[in-house]
């Protein structure tokens, strides 16, 4: 019985497990640096509180998931990219957009970015402590073992393509995700009408409001796509990995890693950014923490985020994109 | 009694925000540095000086194990008692970990300033940040600096003075805060203060002056972090009269709320630039932290809800501490972003010598008009 069950496991050829979390996590990771480019586009301001939406996204999925009790948890998506949205959006015109008209300082804003950040942290911290966990397990029928570490929420299987099946639809439905994600901005940014506008009014401010571009809503339209973006993330993330008490804190790290990595100028290189810290996060670091060095696996936890954004920010602080890659080319050819 | 210690703490705690929040102050109200990653700053200088003085106590008393952090509990008492008999070495023991700890947050605040020299402002905060979460989760997991998960019992070096320990402690955090204040305000007033103010405000125009704003940056983070460093240090001094561990739980002896937010909150509060903003913004979120740090957990403590957990009401109001200080933070940001203390230009002299010169070339100027004319 189980000689047969290991010959039909080799058969079926098992996907290395690294590659399906480097898969899965990249793409969130990916939507997720998509979504700061976006606001650190609009405003010019790095968000720190960008991991919030993410989280708040992971709220929105457990909670509909458990009222509406919904058959798979993909469902969801649409709230949780409400509930992102929302969030950037209240965020912008209650904080933000008096801060810019004051004309207060990049920094003050970073500042005021980092007091939402604490006070998300606090109402989150209480509400999971207080609220939700009980709720969840009242609703889920499932006792959640610790207060401070919610369970991912149960995915789809594909047979015989991976060896965890908790988390095996996610390796296809994240990188698919993105590549949809990524079609979509293409789309809006060059085919429509409003996306073209975007373009103008971040580009220049003042000359798209002459040329008869509402500016404001344009921003607000922008930040609930990052929003909306970040809560999606944060649905893939709650099915992936389920969501732990202060999981912003490490989260910001790989996002804002990526992004730098990525230029924080284009969707390409966010995408590439996203997918470059997942692999370094779940595929180097285990690799050279089983082979070289347990301690290695410290890494894993921001460690290989900020040795990128180390790294990009020493090299080619303007990110991959910025990188003239011709050069290269040439120097291959004459070699 | 209970009131006495509760003053004497609080005291405590206002004076070591005064002390970093004045180096903050340097860094961020003058300089313009966004350094989100203060608590890297306080924590290595805490965290590594009381590591190397737990080190050199064990040489000196000859202490040997194969896990010196597994044994640190009854090492600490044993180092105690010999401490008890030699107070000399107890002192030196205490400022050899104030002097490493201040080094060492030096030399971390000079690498950190190394890739942070030719960066923009938004691009160093998220550096800043992110070092500060990498140094937290590596002392939480890593083993050989101060235990990691196993934790440090340091030795409690000034048990000699007995009951009068935690006055002794607060004369020394006093008298450090004054050196730190003197210090500040001296450079506030100084040519520096205001070559410092000209690169916040605008490279171009300091960089055309001839000043250079990567080296005067660096300068700032490294004499800022070495302070800070010591005021970590101190905090240990402080900590282990408590009974307090240093290691893996990282979350309560250096938690990013205490050593990164309340100085902001501070800094924001009190008004950029301003040292008596620090003072005042320090007295305010010292009664906070006393206040819903340490009086409302003990309070709930005490009181029994049927059914409810007490180390969830305990999560509750440390979590309530988060929300206060966003709070506050974003009232103070939209509603008074320039603090209590308004920034003005500062003068290098007293107003009085000033009008005096003002007086004399005026005098001169009416009394060389007629002749030049």
């Amino acid at each position: 019985m189980l000689e047969a069950w290991s010959r039909s496991k080799k058969r079926l050829r098992l996907i290395n497990p690294l590659i399906v979390s480097t898969l899965e996590l990249g793409g969130m990771y990916s939507i997720m640096c998509i979504g700061l480019t976006v606001t650190y586009q609009t405003t010019k301001v790095p968000n720190f509180a960008f991991a919030d939406y993410v989280v708040m996204g992971m709220n929105a999925a457990y909670f509909s998931f458990a009222i509406f009790s919904l058959g798979t948890p993909y469902v969801a998506i649409p709230f949780s990219i409400l509930a992102g949205g929302a969030f950037a959006v209240v965020m912008y015109l209650l904080i933000m957009r008096p801060m810019i008209r004051r004309g207060s300082s990049i920094i003050i804003l970073m500042v005021a970015s980092l007091a939402v950040d604490i006070l998300f942290t606090g109402i989150q911290n209480d509400i999971v402590e207080i609220g939700v966990t009980p709720f969840y397990n009242a609703f889920l029928h499932a006792g959640f073992p610790t207060l401070v570490q919610a369970p991912p929420l149960p995915d789809f299987v594909i047979p015989g393509i991976c060896a965890t099946p908790q988390t095996c639809g996610l390796l296809v439905i994240s990188p698919a995700t993105v590549a949809v994600t990524t079609a979509l901005m293409f789309l809006l940014l060059t085919r429509t009408k409003f996306g073209i506008a975007m373009r103008a009014a971040i580009e220049n401010p003042g000359l798209a409001q002459v040329a008869g571009i509402n500016v404001e809503r344009v921003y607000i339209v922008s930040w609930f796509i990052a929003g909306g973006l970040a809560g999606l993330a944060g649905c893939l993330y709650a099915i992936g990995s389920g969501m732990a008490l202060g999981v912003q804190n490490t989260l910001i790290l790989d996002i804002f890693a990526g992004s730098v990595l990525g230029g924080l100028s284009s969707i390409y290189g966010a995408v590439i950014g996203g997918f470059l810290v997942a692999f370094g996060e779940s595929y180097v670091v285990p690799v050279l923490a089983q082979d070289v060095n347990p301690q290695l696996g410290l890494l894993e936890v921001g460690g290989v985020s900020m040795i990128i954004l180390i790294i990009t920010l020493l090299i080619a602080p303007r990110g991959l994109v910025s990188v003239n890659w011709k050069r290269f080319a040439v120097w291959r050819r004459s070699v | 009694m209970a009131y006495l210690d509760l003053l004497v703490l609080g005291a405590t705690v206002f004076t070591s925000y005064v002390s970093i929040s004045l180096t903050l102050n340097l860094e961020f109200g003058l300089t313009g540095i966004p350094n989100f990653g203060k608590v890297l700053f306080v924590a290595s200088g805490g965290m590594l000086g009381a590591s190397a003085m737990y080190r050199l106590s064990l040489y000196i008393y000859n202490l040997h194990s194969n896990d010196i952090f597994e044994s640190s509990p009854s090492f600490s008492t044993i180092i105690q008692n010999h401490l008890l008999q030699q107070p000399l070495v107890a002192v030196g023991l205490a400022l050899f970990m104030v002097a490493v700890g201040g080094v060492s947050a030096g030399i971390l605040g000079y690498l950190v300033s190394y890739p942070a020299r030719r960066l923009r402002e938004d691009y160093l905060g998220m550096l800043m940040l992110g070092c500060g979460v990498l140094f937290s989760s590596i002392t939480a997991y890593d083993v050989d600096v101060v235990g990691g998960p196993e934790n440090l019992v340091i030795p409690d070096l000034l048990s000699g003075f007995g009951n009068n320990e935690q006055y002794v402690i607060l004369l020394i955090f006093t008298a450090f805060a004054v050196l730190v204040f003197l210090y500040s305000q001296r450079v506030l007033r100084s040519p520096l203060g205001r070559t410092l103010k000209a690169v916040r405000d605008n490279e171009v125009a300091s960089e055309s002056l001839g000043k250079n704003n990567v080296n005067v940056r660096q300068k700032m983070l490294v004499v800022a972090s070495f302070l800070s460093g010591v005021s970590g240090a101190l905090w240990v001094l402080y900590w282990s009269e408590k009974g307090g561990l240093v290691g893996g739980d990282v979350a309560a002896t250096f938690p990013r709320l205490l050593f990164t937010f309340y100085p902001f909150t501070i800094v924001i509060l009190g008004g950029l630039a301003s040292n008596i903003g620090v003072i005042i913004g320090s007295g305010v979120l010292s009664v906070v932290y006393v206040g819903t740090g340490i009086s409302l957990p003990s309070l709930v403590a005490t009181i029994k809800i049927p059914g409810v957990d007490p180390s969830l009401l305990n999560d509750f109001i440390n979590s309530l501490q988060y929300i206060l200080i966003g709070g506050l933070l974003l009232a103070v940001l939209l509603t008074r972003p320039e603090g209590i203390i308004k920034e003005r230009p500062t003068f290098t002299m007293s107003k009085a010598k000033l009008k005096r010169m003002a007086d004399r070339i005026t005098g001169e100027g009416d009394s060389a008009k007629p002749a030049s004319s």
